[in-house]
């Protein structure tokens, strides 16, 4: 008799051969990429290549060098304490993605990185993107340690005229950009009130100093530049980041209760959570919601704005005999019904967190009702009296 | 796992390695995918190829890169945002119908394997998967799943365990 191991290997097996694979996957993956660069194009002319590591010099913020991440009322003074990166791995080969791409034309410079007590190494340099060389100059950066796998990216890297600084983007928790000359420290400002001292690294046919700050996804930061004698030069915005914010630990209201293989293999709870400032691009509240195997739905718009009501459910797989729509809507909303030509589905809005003006709602739908060719998908809510204060009509079967 | 901000456009050249890479391993990516418990394996797979192409392929080696899809492909399949999908609201294609048929033709007892597979944790399943499908070291599995080798032995030891309980045998 075949050991459970065997039994397993041979269904995965058997499993997997049966996944299709379309023909034009390359060309629709390809198509994902086409995005926007990073900046406007720039002109500066440019400094003699030199591929090999120069002198390195990096600033440090007092905060930093003692470990201090407490809070501050504002960024201390410049420290202007300097010191050579120590022991950094390998920089990345010529051969590397990111260097074929954007060959150096300046020094590779490691920057080391320290965050929560994990240490990560960052190459950064700068040349021209071959995609958009007319992008001007880039910085480019490759990180490795921590589960960084040697990631990063390059962008144009131009200081805007009367600008003391621009970001570049970044790679994970790291958030990076270019500053100038003057500048002797970096720091950033995080929801709440702390403050993260960054570091500010410059190498041999830099055009600018590059600056580097580590702090928690997906928190927005107001990255602060100053002088050496504790001025500012400058400040950048930058907007939090995915992933999503992590399941509240308190405040979650049950929806409902899911069976086996509608909305998870498995029977499940759907519990909502008000968030605040922590979701990406939307300011203020935000509703989400978790199942309990801590898959997460998050709103894209603001609680206290429009719409009406907001729709959380209706995806389903193969496998799904019935799905559930659910969602929140404001306090004018007591009803939700979605039609499906004749078909109609609808439940009662309830009270959610007391003084959020919301209300959660919820109702099961077959899948096969959602499968057949209904000339019209309509959500609607109605207040108290029954009068509609909100619809939309949903695209049908793709 | 590296989460990795929109980058520029990718090179020739960098699309040029991907596509190497895509071509040994993209139909891997897509049943690690579906074995995960993804509803559009393909999505997954093609969403993962295009972030390694969006940051130049900035990984040094075909390894790191693989390791990168590899991980990338597991937190897409965890961490599904609905409400992104929700918005446009969806059925399933006539592809997955397919799959629903091949499913219903698989051997009996491989269903009846694959069923406790699927009511795992979803940490567990993961853990399985890429141990006996994919036959990665607990090192490679703890670098997908972004989690420690201790916690790697731990899920595939657990979950094992629930396999063999629900399918009445001894782990």
């Amino acid at each position: 008799m075949n050991t459970i191991e065997d039994r397993l290997r041979e269904a995965l097996r058997e499993r997997a051969g049966q996944s299709p694979v379309s023909p034009d996957a390359w060309s629709r993956t390809l198509a994902r990429t086409r995005r926007r660069v990073w900046g406007p194009a720039w002109t500066r002319s440019m400094i003699p290549v030199t591929a090999a590591a120069a002198i390195v010099v990096i600033i440090v913020g007092a905060a930093l060098l003692t470990g201090n991440r407490g809070q501050h009322n504002e960024p201390g003074p410049a420290s202007g304490s300097a010191s050579a990166s120590a022991t950094p791995p390998a920089p990345p080969g010529p051969n590397s993605y990111l260097m074929r791409g954007t060959p150096p034309v300046t020094a590779v410079v490691p920057v080391k990185l320290t965050a929560g007590g994990k240490t990560t190494w960052t190459f950064v340099w700068f040349g021209y993107m071959k995609s958009a060389r007319d992008q001007g100059i880039a910085l480019c950066s490759v990180t490795d340690g921590d589960g960084y796998y040697g990631s990063g990216g390059c962008g144009a890297a131009p200081v805007p005229p009367g600008k003391a600084a621009a970001s570049a983007g970044g790679t994970g928790a790291i958030r990076m950009g270019v500053v100038v000359r003057q500048a002797a420290s970096v720091t950033a400002l995080l929801p709440g009130g702390h403050w993260v001292p960054g570091v500010l690294a410059s190498g041999r046919g830099f055009p600018y100093q590059v600056w580097a700050v580590v702090y928690p996804q997906p928190d927005s930061a107001q990255v602060v530049f100053a002088d050496a004698g504790g001025r500012r030069l400058g400040q950048l915005s930058l907007p939090a980041d995915y992933p999503p914010p992590s399941q509240p630990r308190t405040g979650g209201i049950p929806v409902f209760r899911y069976p086996a293989r509608t909305l998870e293999p498995s029977a499940g709870t759907m519990t909502a959570y008000l968030l605040d400032g922590r979701v990406v691009g939307v300011r203020g509240q935000v509703v989400g919601f978790w199942d309990s195997r801590s898959s997460s739905s998050i709103s894209i718009v603001p609680a206290d704005g429009p719409p009406a009501v907001e729709l959380f459910g209706g995806d389903f797989t193969s496998h799904t005999k019935q799905t559930y729509f659910y969602g929140y809507a404001h306090e004018n909303v007591r009803r939700v019904t979605l039609r499906l030509g004749g078909e109609q589905y609808s439940a009662r809005t309830v009270a959610a967190w007391p003084g959020s003006d919301l209300r959660l709602w919820h109702f099961p739908v077959p899948a096969s009702a959602l499968l057949a060719p209904h000339a019209s998908r309509v959500l609607l809510g109605y207040d108290a009296a029954g009068r509609v204060t909100w619809q939309q009509n949903l695209p049908g079967p793709r | 796992m590296a989460n990795l901000r929109a980058g520029p456009d990718a090179g020739d050249d960098t699309v040029g390695d991907v596509s190497g890479l895509f071509r040994a391993r993209y139909p891997e990516m897509v049943r690690l995918a579906g074995l995960l418990g993804a509803d559009d394996p393909e999505d997954i797979a093609q969403e993962a190829f295009a972030r390694l192409i969006r940051k130049h392929g900035s990984l040094r080696d075909p390894d790191a890169a693989l390791a990168y899809v590899r991980s990338t492909v597991c937190n897409l399949t965890r961490n599904r945002h609905r409400h992104l999908r929700v918005v446009r609201l969806r059925t399933p294609s006539a592809r997955h119908e397919e799959s629903s048929e091949q499913i219903a033709i698989l051997n009996e007892d491989h269903r009846e394997v694959l069923a406790a597979l699927a009511a795992l944790p979803a940490r567990r399943r993961e853990a399985i998967v890429l141990r006996y499908w994919l036959d990665l070291s607990e090192r490679e599995i703890a670098a997908a799943m972004g989690i420690s080798p201790g916690t790697v032995k731990s899920n595939v030891s657990r979950g094992m365990a629930a396999l063999a309980a629900a399918l009445g045998e001894q782990a």
